[in-house]
């Protein structure tokens, strides 16, 4: 038994050694299991637009529309030209009610969502937009620009592909600076002519990011071939999203594996990070219906700012789409990453 | 380079592990042909110079300058431990080696039969015994034809035999290369050897 517990002892003092063992074990798991009850407590307003071609049309909507619905109801008069999709898009809404037609039985309702949640969501709320009594005709059912969304085979395709880019790249980075320190090869490397410091740093993103687009390509090809997803137009397009996500996670992969004890402790980080990514990045959960806290905390994640515009590109709702602000914010991710990885490496690099 | 023939020139170091200050050295030459063992007892900053001379590890204080045939020339570098990558065989381990020097890879390189490693060129590095490893570290460095070499206790962890082998091997690529630097915790005798440096807590004795 005294034996047992000097093992346990020993594990514990080389596990536990400095702030980085106490913190990956014993502060981050419980840390979040306190934001995952801060996940799901804002019940988010479906965003309604009602589209009516004259006052006449805005009464008759009003009589009819159901006001107790966790509707956020927005009216807007006919444009020029109805075009649902864009002014879906523009308004930001979730639903659009064509109500231009005089008789309500003309009337139709469209989203275009490519949040397969969000989407189940909206077709179930469908009924409450207008109540018909029992046996009348009206709002039959939802006109989805992207039907594809609501195919519950396909539903975690996109989120998964998605999640695969930033997690591949994490785990094959973490290993590769705490594993060359181990064997010391990182100091053979450092001393070999023509590599040096910056180009062995800027060498170690080039396997995670060649073998995530290789990852990508053969995930592509595999739900054509097995759920008949086609390939979209816009590849281009999205892999300028999709690039600073992966260069993102590498380099905190990299920086993981500078500032890692031992290749047990970055392998851990890898394991903390895939949890992360599930919960914290709307993954499973929507962060709309999020605490502020946990919305802030979901900015530092690659995938929260790809996950959005991937689904839409899959299910072909890609030019529907800004993704601006998110090309923004995941170049701001990959920089920020990529400075935290230099200056861990030099970190590194001063204390072999 | 100002000193004639200087190939390496130490002007105002020092190294910092924390607040502790490793090694501090004012000025120290390093000529063309120089043979250098530098020794010192453990702690002393043997490897710490090494280190800084092959460029591993930056300096906190004052310049390294190296002479154009150095800086163009391929680095032998064996560190005091490992240097090795313990899943490929030794073979693998020579021809990566070779491959990141930019050097044409050999299915047998010649070093490894000087150093007797040629019935192990198939075995993985990590089932390889102390002594061999150390071998093979060394057959990598030598591998590449270098320049310099930058040797951090070569001989530690070997027999009296491979001791034997290493000085001949080593000997023999002194001849060639323009600058030898080796580092020892004791003084060996070594008939290459045209220079010795002691450390003692971080400075020159």
């Amino acid at each position: 038994m005294i034996g047992l517990l000097r093992v346990l002892r020993k594990d514990l003092i080389e596990f536990l050694d400095g702030i980085r063992g106490a913190l990956l074990v014993l502060v981050l798991p419980p840390l979040a299991l306190v934001f995952v009850g801060q996940l799901n407590v804002t019940a988010a307003p479906v965003r309604l637009l009602v589209v009516t071609a004259d006052q006449k049309g805005e009464d008759t909507v009003a009589a009819k529309l159901d006001e107790t619905a966790p509707f956020e109801i927005s009216r807007r008069q006919l444009p020029a030209v109805l075009d649902p999709l864009r002014l879906l898009v523009e308004a930001r809404a979730d639903l659009l009610l064509d109500a231009t037609d005089p008789e309500p039985e003309e009337w139709q309702l469209y989203t275009g969502s490519t949040d397969p949640a969000h989407f189940v969501t909206l077709r179930q709320l469908t009924p409450r937009v207008v109540p018909w009594p029992p046996g009348a005709t009206g709002v039959q059912g939802l006109r989805a620009y992207f039907p594809d969304v609501g195919d519950p085979r396909l539903n975690l395709l996109p989120a998964t592909m998605a999640l695969v880019l930033c997690l591949v790249p994490f785990v094959v980075a973490v290993p590769s600076l705490i594993g060359e320190r181990e064997n010391h090869t990182l100091d053979v490397l450092l001393a070999t002519r023509g590599i040096g410091a910056a180009r062995l740093l800027a060498g170690k993103v080039l396997l995670p990011v060649v073998l995530s687009l290789f990852n990508l390509a053969a995930m592509l090809v595999l739900v054509q071939l097995v759920y008949g997803v086609q390939v979209k137009a816009g590849l281009l397009d999205v892999l300028r999203l999709l690039l600073p996500a992966v260069l993102a996670s590498t380099f905190l992969g990299l920086a993981v594996s500078a500032l890692a004890h031992s290749q047990a402790q970055a392998m851990l980080s890898a394991s903390i990070y895939f949890l992360v990514l599930l919960l914290f990045s709307g993954f499973i959960y929507p962060l709309d219906r999020a605490t502020p806290l946990v919305r802030e905390f979901a900015l530092l994640l690659p995938l929260t700012h790809i996950l959005p515009a991937f689904r839409a590109w899959t299910f072909g709702g890609w030019s529907t789409i800004n993704p601006g602000p998110a090309t923004t914010l995941i170049a701001l991710n990959a920089v920020a990453y990529g400075l935290f990885a230099a200056g861990a490496f030099y970190w590194l690099r001063r204390r072999l | 380079m100002n000193d004639d023939g200087a190939l390496i020139r130490l002007e105002n170091i020092e190294k910092r592990y924390g607040r502790q200050s490793v090694l501090v050295i004012e000025h120290l030459t390093f000529n063309d042909g120089d043979r250098v063992l530098i020794t010192g007892a453990n702690g002393s900053g043997k490897s710490t110079l090494l280190k800084l001379l092959a460029g591993v590890i930056p300096l906190d204080r004052g310049r390294i300058h190296r002479a154009r045939p150095l800086r163009r020339g391929l680095l032998g570098y064996v560190p005091q431990a490992g240097g090795l990558y313990p899943d490929l065989t030794v073979a693998k381990n020579l021809a990566l080696r070779q491959g990141l020097s930019g050097v044409r890879a050999v299915a047998e390189p010649p070093i490894a039969k000087a150093l007797g490693l040629t019935a192990f060129l198939d075995r993985r590095a990590d089932a390889l015994s102390g002594g061999f490893q150390r071998l093979t570290a060394l057959a990598a460095a030598l591998a590449i034809g270098p320049a310099w070499l930058a040797l951090d206790e070569p001989l530690s962890g070997m027999d009296a035999q491979k001791r034997l082998v290493v000085t001949e091997v080593v000997a023999a690529e002194a001849d060639r290369a323009r600058l030898l630097l080796m580092t020892s915790p004791t003084r060996e005798s070594l008939r290459f050897i045209t220079r010795t440096l002691d450390l003692k807590e971080g400075r020159l004795a």
